[in-house]
């Protein structure tokens, strides 16, 4: 080998580089004064649960406040909340190597979570009415998503080369983790969804954001 | 004295000092990161303090150092076998390398993130993008806000004899009534901030940001020993001749000239802060 683990170099500095583009390109985007508080306040409610659940393992409803905030606040707003809520709150429960890798993972869902929610807007009827369900599939998956994201990182970190095996391993180890993340996903959303439609589609109509 | 070093040096010369032997599969070297990241640890933290983490570390080390083992199994030299399973040595030790480095880059980053506080983090991420050093610093003035917000909200709630009983199911309703009457402040607040933003100008023109940090003679040194450093050590990494073999068996390599070498380089460049704090403060 000429460089051992050279893939960690390499992933850390692409997955830095194409977050500081991403903002770079978000910076030209003109946002409105009210989204961007309201993106700050979904941010800062999903670090304050994140607090609260602290004692908690993987039992946290940061994921599923980004995803809301996704949904109802659209692409920019999810990947602004899910990014930010993972570097602001690594301050308290510890920044790392890992932090860039949590930022993209949670800014994607994030992301996605518009994309859905923006498809579900314009659903006809019967898809329209599975909308909660749909969304908490969603948080299912992401949570999934997460772990392979996150495992990802952790192969490279431990065994500085792709290694198949390791990357199993990796997610095995963390299946229990996997599972309860997952599932809290969908139960935050199904308990959250409710009160957060109610009250930001209020803000949204009332302020006309 | 830390505290005036620009923020750009400063981040610079931690993941220089935390992260250059992580790219190297040595344990010596991760060893003499965890031990200098240690002494940086003792520079601004009580000693007592200190000391009372090293329980947790060891806690991390022996959790990370088992973990390979019961699920990677190669390697020649079998310990015992676990539900048919090999567990071998190689995979334990492989196991303890990976958790030195983990902790040996934990603990540099702890004093990363004592020294870069929070206007240093503003002023870095608003170079890349003032968007999300605007939202950065809303959302760590709301954090306390709300914490306080929720306490208050949860004693008027008690004083007036709104919490229910005390019984399990009373205590998820009050919880449950303070969070939804607190979601509709906050976001009904945030307009308030939002309308006294942009009475005030915001996003009228381009937004300028003021900064206290100037880059110095000695954010210059600094700068430049961690870069040139970590040339050195990448340089000395690349050219091989130290990287451990696990599997399947252990190949160290003997400690040679270079090696001792790269060494000397590490300890000398990654004393530099200190060593600068040191001489002013004297």
């Amino acid at each position: 080998m000429i460089f051992e683990r050279y893939y960690i170099l390499i992933s850390i500095v692409i997955i830095t580089g194409s977050l500081a583009v991403v903002f770079l390109r978000l910076d030209r985007r003109r946002t409105g004064v009210r989204r961007l508080i309201l993106i700050s306040v979904m941010t800062a409610l999903s670090i304050v649960s994140r607090f609260i659940f602290a004692a908690l393992p993987a039992f946290k409803p940061m994921a599923a406040i980004v995803i809301l905030t996704g949904v109802y606040l659209g692409p920019e707003a999810g990947f602004l909340c899910g990014c930010l809520s993972a570097f602001i709150s690594n301050f308290y429960f510890g920044q790392g190597p890992w932090t860039p890798f949590q930022m993209t993972a949670l800014g994607l869902i994030g992301l996605i979570a518009a994309l859905i929610g923006k498809l579900l807007a314009g659903a006809k009827p019967p898809v329209s009415r599975l909308r909660l369900p749909i969304l908490c599939i969603y948080g299912l998956v992401s949570g999934v998503f997460y772990s392979f994201f996150l495992d990802t990182w952790t192969m490279l970190w431990t065994y500085g080369t792709i290694n198949g095996e390791g990357y199993l391993a990796a997610l095995a180890a963390a299946v229990p983790y996997t599972v309860l993340y997952s599932v809290s996903n969908a139960v935050f959303i199904l308990l959250l969804d409710p009160p957060f439609g109610k009250r930001l589609g209020r803000i949204i109509t009332k302020y006309k954001i | 004295m830390i505290d005036r070093i620009h923020p750009l040096t400063l981040l610079i010369y931690f993941l220089y000092a935390g992260m250059i032997s992580a790219f190297s599969r040595n344990p010596f070297m991760h060893g003499l990161t965890l031990i200098c990241g240690m002494i940086m640890l003792f520079t601004w933290n009580e000693f007592a303090k200190v000391l009372r983490k090293i329980p947790l570390f060891l806690l991390f080390f022996v959790l990370i150092s088992i973990f390979n083992p019961f699920f990677y199994h190669n390697g020649n030299t079998v310990l015992f076998y676990m539900a048919g399973r090999r567990i071998t040595l190689e995979a334990l030790l492989f196991g303890a390398d990976s958790a030195l480095m983990v902790i040996g880059v934990m603990v540099w980053f702890i004093s990363l993130s004592h020294y870069m506080t929070g206007d240093k983090v503003l002023y870095l991420f608003g170079r890349v993008s003032a968007k999300g050093a605007t939202i950065i610093s809303l959302v760590m003035r709301l954090i306390p806000h709300y914490i306080g917000y929720i306490r208050s909200y949860r004693r008027h709630q008690k004083l007036l004899g709104l919490y229910g009983d005390g019984s399990f199911i009373e205590s998820v309703r009050a919880e449950g009534k303070i969070f939804a009457g607190f979601l509709t402040w906050s976001l009904e607040h945030s307009m308030t901030t939002a309308d006294s933003m942009t009475s005030r100008g915001y996003g009228v023109t381009r937004r300028r940001s003021f900064s206290p940090f100037r880059f110095r003679a000695k954010d210059i040194l600094v700068l430049c020993i961690s870069v040139v450093c970590a040339a050195i050590m990448t340089a000395g990494i690349t050219s091989g001749g130290f990287a451990t073999e696990y599997y399947p068996v252990i190949v160290l390599p003997a400690p040679g000239l270079t090696f001792i070498l790269m060494c000397l380089v590490y300890i000398i460049s990654v004393s530099i802060i200190p060593l600068i704090s040191f001489i002013k403060d004297r």
